[in-house]
């Protein structure tokens, strides 16, 4: 399942070069831990119809967008942790070449 | 600490208000003594200039308390141990920050960790491990390796870390502190560094039950800023059957739980059983599975929380030519070699082809082991294994495998799993190159019952 090819596509979705590291001991090791995770196919909970009894009844919490904070209240301290800021952006390379 | 100073939160509270003892003499000699044994140890990533207590009434009124590098202090550095967030100041503080402050903590310092809490070691740190001050050549646990060891050396009297597959309870175990992971949702996350937002939880490593106690009560509670946070009543009230626990001996029988840890446990629960617990055997049919479903989970929401640092709006950068090739260079330098694993099998798990087989039958397991825990507790009121398969291994020895470093999780991530709260108290010693070193025994309870953990935790913590 994890060849060069697919490790080089994972890290392309991830946006990491991995030019630098060992692709082989990578390669290797994600191999391995797959190989242990997909015990999971072993289980007696596969198969079953769900009897979804017990599920937590899970619900989105969501609260009424009002009461705002003042604008500008947070700028300077975001902006302070930004690597390249100008004026009151944060400044980026080109995005449409 | 020298004789005359309280050792424990409880002690000093006590000793503070009888004015036997000064803020100024605990604070100052916890300073003295982390500044002094942290060169070799390498608990704290830094140490804090002289702070003044903000409530000295306060339920931890002038309490010297360590933080974990993940957890934000407004104006101070905050990285998760990572190259990636080197120079960020925090912005605001972590709403268990504004809670310890309130409650008139005194921070110490920020200690060393696993990078992103990703580790069993406190090995994966950008900024060097941490060695248990028990026995040098080993590690302290991980990833709140630092904080373990702060308490250890007498640099703090508590210390709050994360946890998010065992990574408070295991350093807890061994160094033989007491180390609590709340039930999910019962102690915010906000200003919590995210690794895993389903599993992580903020908790306590204390010296004692008392003080686990003591830290829970100020770090509880709903808050807004957090939606997946609770006040924490539980479904049900402690049951009749509160002095009988469970121990799922399958679990127990998982290989790499070392013979000796299993002999140091049995013989606990048999000073347990003196003490009046009644000790059944129970079956969680797919707990050994929950190690395979954490080593999923866990990195699909990890490759999800990491996506954040790309350089552009804190953190380090490293220049290139258009954004794609900034985000390449900036996450390739800024990430150690366990964040970029765990990044890259957290997206090949959620990738198309791939998402079905392990990501959502991880979950539909997940399930099933929660409901497997309920359904234990409608008969016990405990569930109790070791907290650990080994005492602490020696620096370096699972380095290599990372699979063989996993495995020090087995027996606490079901609690991660489920969302209950677990505790790890001492419980006992084993020998290793004529070196005792300490084990924990792990207690679970159900979904906001850590009053069943604390009792019962008492009664271990009074076996000798």
């Amino acid at each position: 399942m994890i060849d060069d090819n697919e490790i080089n596509h994972l890290a392309h979705l991830a946006r990491i070069n991995i030019e630098q590291t060992d692709k082989e001991k990578l390669s290797r090791d994600m191999r391995a831990i797959l190989t242990y995770v997909e015990k999971i196919k072993s289980s007696s909970a596969l198969g079953f119809i769900d009897k979804n009894t017990s599920r937590p009844k899970h619900a989105n919490i969501m609260r009424e967008d009002e009461n705002p904070h003042d604008a500008g209240l947070y700028t300077d301290a975001l902006l302070n942790t930004a690597p390249r800021a100008k004026d009151n952006y944060i400044e980026v390379r080109k995005i449409i070449v | 600490m020298s004789a005359s100073l309280p050792k424990t939160i409880k002690e000093a509270r006590d000793t503070l208000s009888s004015g036997r003892v000064s803020p100024e003499e605990i604070i100052s000699e916890t300073k003295r003594a982390a500044k002094e044994k942290n060169p070799d140890i390498n608990a704290y990533l830094e140490i804090f200039n002289p702070e003044q207590s903000s409530n000295e009434n306060g339920p931890l009124g002038n309490i010297p308390i360590a933080v974990k590098d993940n957890i934000l202090i407004k104006g101070k550095h905050a990285g998760a141990a990572s190259k990636i967030l080197e120079n960020y100041v925090a912005p605001y503080d972590a709403t268990v920050t504004r809670k310890l402050r309130d409650a008139g903590a005194v921070f110490i310092g920020r200690t060393n960790m696993d990078e992103f809490a990703m580790g069993s070691s406190t090995e994966n740190s950008a900024f060097g491990v941490t060695k248990n001050p028990l026995d040098m050549s080993r590690v302290p646990g991980g990833s709140s390796g630092g904080s373990a060891a702060a308490l250890l050396i007498g640099g703090a009297l508590g210390a709050i870390g994360s946890d998010t597959g065992g990574s408070i309870r295991q350093p807890a175990s061994f160094c033989g502190l007491v180390g609590l992971k709340p039930t999910y949702g019962a102690v915010s996350r906000f200003g919590l560094i995210a690794m895993a937002s389903s599993l992580d939880q903020i908790g306590s490593i204390t010296k004692t039950v008392d003080d686990a106690e003591i830290m829970f009560g100020v770090l509880r509670g709903r808050d807004s800023l957090d939606a997946t946070s609770q006040e924490g009543i539980p479904e049900k009230d402690t049951p009749s059957y509160k002095k009988r626990i469970g121990i799922p001996r399958a679990l127990l029988e998982e290989e790499g739980i070392e013979k000796d840890v299993k002999d140091v446990f049995e013989k606990t629960v048999l000073e347990m059983k003196r003490q009046g617990y009644e000790i059944v055997d129970i079956e969680l049919p797919n707990a050994h599975l929950a190690l395979s479903v954490y080593y999923i989970i866990m990195p699909a929401e990890a490759s999800s929380n990491l996506a954040r640092f790309d350089g552009i709006r804190f953190g380090f950068h490293a220049d290139g030519e258009t954004v794609l090739d900034e985000y390449l260079k900036t996450r390739a330098g800024g990430f150690g070699e366990e964040a970029l694993r765990r990044i890259l099998l957290g997206t090949f798990v959620l990738s198309s082809g791939y998402y079905d087989a392990y990501y959502k039958t991880a979950m539909t397991i997940r399930n099933t082991i929660r409901d497997e825990f309920s359904e234990a507790f409608e008969k016990v009121s405990a569930i109790i294994t070791p907290t650990t398969p080994t005492p602490a291994f020696k620096i370096g020895e699972k380095t290599k495998d990372p699979l063989a470093m996993y495995y020090s999780d087995i027996l606490t991530v079901p609690a991660n799993i489920t969302g209950v709260p677990a505790l790890s108290v001492p419980s006992g010693f084993v020998t290793r190159d004529n070196v005792a070193l300490p084990l924990g025994l792990q207690i679970m309870a159900p979904h906001f019952h850590e009053d069943i953990l604390f009792s019962i935790g008492r009664d271990v913590e009074s076996i000798t």
